[in-house]
């Protein structure tokens, strides 16, 4: 009897023990899987201007509104252009290179609703005043130009 | 049992009991030290920005930096997080001053040490050796910010990396 009181002790004493060592060690980790994607790089500066542009358009987060391709599309519901953000392929029409570098510079801060009395279109065009570099309001303004079909101009003729 | 016996055994019992306490207290005390975020931001949603708009510091200086309401106001016209709270949350922060939430930080070195971003990124990513992942873990692609660390790191982490590129392992290169 007195055998058997003792072993019931032991073992519920290695039981706390193992709680212990758990405790203070935590459960054994997993192995961390460390992602090896390159989150992020600084820009190749050898790369021509509308390649840089390229990486602007998508690292200033262009292309979550105005499409991967600015091509458009994104909802951006009782917005006045119908429901959905423009694209920019053809900004080349309506801007002069200074008239667009102000506008991405600036934003739109009060976006026009197509219904009056609808809710307010929840994205904006954000200013980047402060956030890009010259070189990158440069490039970007570049490559948006570099987007014309050159198609397009033949319509004028 | 005799009485010497009974007594060792009773002083085993005891360091055990008290042992268990520690592990149990510590695990509590772990929950605890959660960090709880006072807005939740969905990094997954926002993850083709570059890191750097939102911390700004990550090339220029030791911190990385953590964003103010007033650029999240920059795109989003209306509160992004639909639910009442967060609609309630949104207008708080942005009359209260949009140029500060009280973000807790989730990642942070001790005070004795000293760990600049603008070297780590500017310098050590131009040769693809480091990049945000490696300390940060995934955060790109959670959906909520992670109340717990993603990555655990520690000095001798820190030192095998440095060990391996070749880099000072030197105690006053980053002890104050």
């Amino acid at each position: 009897m007195a055998n058997m009181v003792r072993a019931c002790l032991i073992v519920f004493c290695l039981c706390f023990t193992v709680v212990a060592i758990l405790g203070c060690k935590g459960v054994p980790p997993k192995e961390e899987v460390i992602s090896k994607e390159i989150v992020y790089q600084p820009i190749n500066p050898a790369l021509s201007q509308i390649e840089i542009g390229k990486i602007v358009y998508q690292r200033y987060g262009c292309a979550m509104c105005h499409g991967p391709n600015a091509e458009g599309g994104r909802k951006n519901p009782n917005i006045q252009t119908g429901g959905v953000i423009t694209g920019l392929t053809k900004v080349a029409e309506g801007y002069t290179k200074s008239e667009l570098a102000n506008l991405i510079l600036e934003g739109i801060h009060d976006i026009e609703k197509e219904d009056p009395n609808g809710p307010i279109p929840p994205y904006r065009m954000p200013g980047w005043r402060g956030h890009i570099s010259e070189r990158d309001l440069t490039a970007l303004v570049a490559y948006l130009f570099s987007l014309m079909p050159e198609s397009s101009t033949d319509d004028w003729e | 049992m005799t009485g010497n016996n009974k007594t060792s055994w009773m002083k085993i019992v005891i360091v055990c009991i008290f042992a268990g306490m520690l592990g149990i207290g510590y695990k509590w005390y772990s929950k605890r030290t959660m960090v709880v975020q006072p807005i939740q931001f969905n990094h997954l949603k926002h993850n083709k920005l570059s890191c750097e708009i939102c911390h700004p510091g990550i090339l220029k200086k030791a911190k990385a930096g953590l964003p103010s309401i007033s650029l999240c106001a920059n795109c989003h016209a209306t509160s992004p997080d639909l639910s009442e709270t967060g609609k309630k949350w949104w207008i708080y922060f942005l009359n209260k001053d949009p140029e500060i939430v009280p973000w807790q930080p989730l990642y942070s070195v001790p005070k004795h040490a000293y760990f600049s971003h603008r070297r780590h990124l500017s310098i050590a990513s131009k040769e693809k050796l480091l990049s945000c992942p490696v300390c940060h873990g995934d955060i790109h692609k959670t959906e909520r910010i992670p109340q717990k660390r993603l990555v655990n790191f520690s000095m001798e982490k820190c030192r095998r990396c440095h060990r391996y590129w070749k880099v000072s392992t030197d105690c006053t290169a980053c002890h104050r």
